[in-house]
């Protein structure tokens, strides 16, 4: 090590470090005569390097504003499901919380204590577990234990606290809490289970739900991994999933590969474990499998392609939310040909559905350039084919979009975006224009 | 209950089976991969060192007063073990360069900075970091010395966690050759992959948390498209809803749908003589309409109710056709009249 490097190194030692990431975005959306000017700004901190020191954090928050609008009486703009702004005067529902220009959310605010005895990490605040295999978003604590090595470093983590669902507008009668244990019995293993118990208050009314869950991890040193998980929810068997992923970095080469089954047919359950189920309805039994391969030759093109199956269990449960289908998805890549930094990408999707609805694919191109690290210039387009069955007669939609892309790092800190999409379907031509700003430190 | 019975067994039964295929396909593929002897070397630091009470140096010589971890030499073996070449064929796999090493456990990468030197001059004893290894009865993979025990030691002493400190090419600002190449769209399985066996925190080396969120919180995946926003969303969930909570986690579906009308629900939709009936009726469905109208019963009173007289006294759903099917404007069969007429 360098003196230079050792001197930083010092400096960086006694310091308590804050880097992180401010985001603002404007976009303007118009069609048909209608309008509408948003703001998006989201604020990322990381307090302390937890390697050194006792005590760390992290924010993350979100917070969208309305700026302006023009919208005709049938709502032909409705907000879309990346806003959290909603303006319809259709369906309009006076119970919500979210009726206001602007609105801003926590998604993360927490702090870390580490090293006391035992104990590895103690976790206060808003958090996510995203360890186990279904997510946990709450407001509470977490404590992870030290791993102990005696028993093939086995360590526990144990939360609770009360579940955040974003759209909700009364926490009363919810509750989670959880543990989950890891151990490495043998090389390259890791061995989880977990339990979580969720109560959560629905307009249907109260769910209590037990989720018990069990993984194995395999991890070979030729670049093989393979994921065994089983699930149960209360008394019913729940899922089973597998998933194997083999890299060979020297030959440019890959494959994935996974199984899902659902046992039983999944009805209401708390939001933790069936967030859709107020929309869609019952999940059907069912097997879903997918294969996908990359491959790559010399340092300039790159080809990737996949598979997708599902079947349901029962033929007669095919309806508009259980489908069977088969997907059929490839990348095609070409890097630093005919000149540097200049990439080429051709890409397609089609779904194939076994109902008469559903049927869909998109075929579309991408080019990108980039100048000198600092200025890199997007553009692309692409067409979707959407075919589905109501009223009893085809129905085809098609669409069309392009869109050109510019992004601009003046200097390390700062990335300056400005996008442009346009999009030609049956029913509109829709514009976006958006300008970004990000500092990250 | 007997058949529900057998149908839960079937399942158990099924899983079990498929556990057991499992376990096989893993220990083979596990035997196929390694190579024969590779991971394991039969040398007991237990005897030579807890038994017969031998210095490290004695075999590692110079280990505290160079870089290196002075990996033995056969001779040294020889210098106590005269006459014993019947274990050469076991020793000879692990010989690399006129030394003993086995490259899972003791092979230190060419980037990595480390001097057995500079800690053995801090007063570190080669335990502290070979945690074990004076009791272990051979050389396997759960002895090498993980990142993890650098950077769990280097914490405690209050030392940087920068990479420089131990890496001549790796820094913050370096990337990996995998992220070379269309890493944008491949980089969720190795963030999986880290996310698995957290003991690596190989994304977090570099990354930092707020560095997920703010590219995840501002890009949708490329599908997103308007056309998608309003009306495909709905199929892409219809066919495998499981993606979608790869990102939307909470009610979001219920949040949007209630403050917002699908695109076909504009001028007449909703009024007697619109075909809106159809998309839910005949046959009944619970599934496109009920996304919102779970508990409507307002519609009820639109349809006509059938007469209390004694020509529709009685009459089944099948049988109204018979007399209105000239005057119907419903093209359905005629099997469910009475779900609407009441």
């Amino acid at each position: 090590m360098d003196l230079t490097a050792q001197k930083e190194a010092e400096i960086k030692k006694k310091s308590f470090p804050i880097h992180g990431s401010y985001f603002i975005r404007y976009r303007l959306r118009f069609a048909d005569g209608e309008w509408e000017l948003l703001n998006y700004s989201q604020l990322s901190l990381d307090l302390g390097d937890p390697e050194r020191h006792k005590v760390t954090g992290h924010v993350f928050s979100l917070s969208t504003s309305s700026l302006g609008e023009r919208r005709d009486d049938g709502a032909r703009m409705p907000a879309g499901i990346d806003d959290t702004y909603h303006i319809s005067r259709e369906f309009h529902h006076r119970g919500k919380t979210y009726e206001a220009r602007s609105r801003s959310r926590l998604g993360y605010c927490y702090i870390d204590i580490h090293r006391l005895g035992f104990v590895k990490k103690i976790r206060l605040g808003r958090q996510l577990v995203y360890e186990t295999p279904e997510p946990a978003h709450f407001d509470g604590a977490l404590v992870t234990t030290e791993r102990i090595r005696s028993l093939k470093s086995l360590e526990f983590t144990f939360y609770g606290g009360l579940p955040i669902h974003s759209f909700e507008a009364s926490r009363t009668g919810d509750f989670l809490a959880g543990l989950f244990t890891n151990i490495r019995p043998w090389t390259g293993g890791k061995v989880q289970t977990s339990f979580a118990r969720v109560e959560d208050e629905l307009e249907s009314g109260k769910r209590e739900d037990n989720h018990l869950a069990l993984s194995i991890w395999q991890r070979f040193d030729l670049g093989l991994g393979l994921h065994l998980q089983y699930e149960r929810l209360n008394d019913n068997d729940g899922d089973l999933l597998f998933r194997a992923n083999y890299e060979a970095p020297v030959a440019d080469f890959g494959v994935n590969a996974s199984y899902y089954q659902l046992f039983e047919t999944k009805r209401e359950f708390s939001t933790e474990f069936d967030p859709c189920f107020s929309s869609l309805r019952e999940l059907y039994s069912y097997w879903q499998a997918r294969f996908a391969a990359h491959k790559g030759w010399t340092e300039h093109f790159l080809a990737e392609a996949g598979f997708e199956l599902r079947q349901l269990r029962r033929k007669r449960d095919e309806s508009t939310y259980n489908h069977e289908f088969k997907r059929y998805f490839t990348i095609l890549s070409l890097f630093d040909l005919p000149i540097e930094d200049l990439t080429f990408s051709l890409n397609g999707d089609l779904w194939d559905s076994e109902a008469k609805s559903g049927d869909n694919w998109t075929i579309g191109g991408d080019l990108d350039y980039e100048v000198g690290r600092k200025f890199k210039v997007s553009l692309g387009s692409a067409y979707s084919l959407f075919e589905y069955d109501y009223f009893s007669d085809m129905e085809r939609d098609d669409v069309r979009t392009y869109y050109v892309k510019l992004r601009f790092r003046p200097v390390k800190v700062l990335t300056l975006g400005l996008r442009y999409d346009l999009e030609d379907d049956d029913f509109e031509i829709y514009h976006r224009v958006q300008a970004d700003l990000k500092v990250a430190f | 209950m007997i058949i529900e019975n057998l149908r839960k067994l079937k399942t158990n039964l099924g899983l079990l089976v498929l556990g057991v295929l499992l376990a096989f396909f893993g220990c083979t593929v596990y035997h196929e991969l390694s190579p024969a002897g590779a991971g394991r070397f039969p040398f007991s630091h237990d005897v030579h060192v807890t038994k017969l009470g031998q210095d490290c140096e004695s075999c590692h010589p110079g280990c505290r007063e160079s870089n290196d971890a002075g990996m033995p030499k056969l001779a040294a073996c020889k210098t106590c073990h005269r006459g014993a070449e019947q274990y050469a064929k076991y020793i000879e796999p692990f010989v690399r360069d006129g030394r003993l090493s086995l490259s899972t456990v003791t092979n230190v990468p060419e980037d990595v900075i480390f001097s057995h030197k500079l800690h053995s001059g801090k007063g570190i004893n080669c335990e502290s970091c070979h945690r074990g290894i004076t009791g272990s009865g051979a050389i396997t993979a759960e002895l090498k010395v993980s990142k993890d025990d650098c950077l769990s030691c280097h914490g405690k002493a209050n030392l940087s966690s920068e990479c420089q400190i131990c890496h001549k090419v790796i820094n913050r600002e370096w990337a990996p050759p995998s992220h070379a190449r269309g890493w944008e769209r491949a980089h969720g399985y190795a963030v999986r992959e880290s996310r698995d066996f957290p003991s690596e925190y190989r994304c977090k080396m570099c990354h930092l948390d707020s560095e997920c969120q703010s590219c995840h919180q501002t890009q949708q995946p490329r599908d997103h498209t308007n056309f998608f926003r309003r009306r495909g969303h709905g199929i892409a969930a219809g066919m495998d809803r499981r993606r979608c909570l790869t990102c939307h986690k909470t009610d979001l579906c219920t949040s949007c749908h209630e403050s917002n009308a699908p695109r076909t629900h504009t001028g007449s939709f909703g009024s007697p003589r619109s075909r809106h009936c159809l998309m839910c009726h005949f046959p009944l469905s619970g599934q496109s309409c009920f996304v919102c109208h779970k508990t409507d019963s307002s519609h009820r009173a639109q349809a006509a109710p059938i007469p209390n007289d004694g020509r529709h006294r009685g009459v089944g759903d099948e049988q109204c056709r018979s007399c209105h099917s000239p005057y119907m404007k419903h093209p359905d069969p005629g099997e469910q009249c009475r779900r609407c007429h009441i």
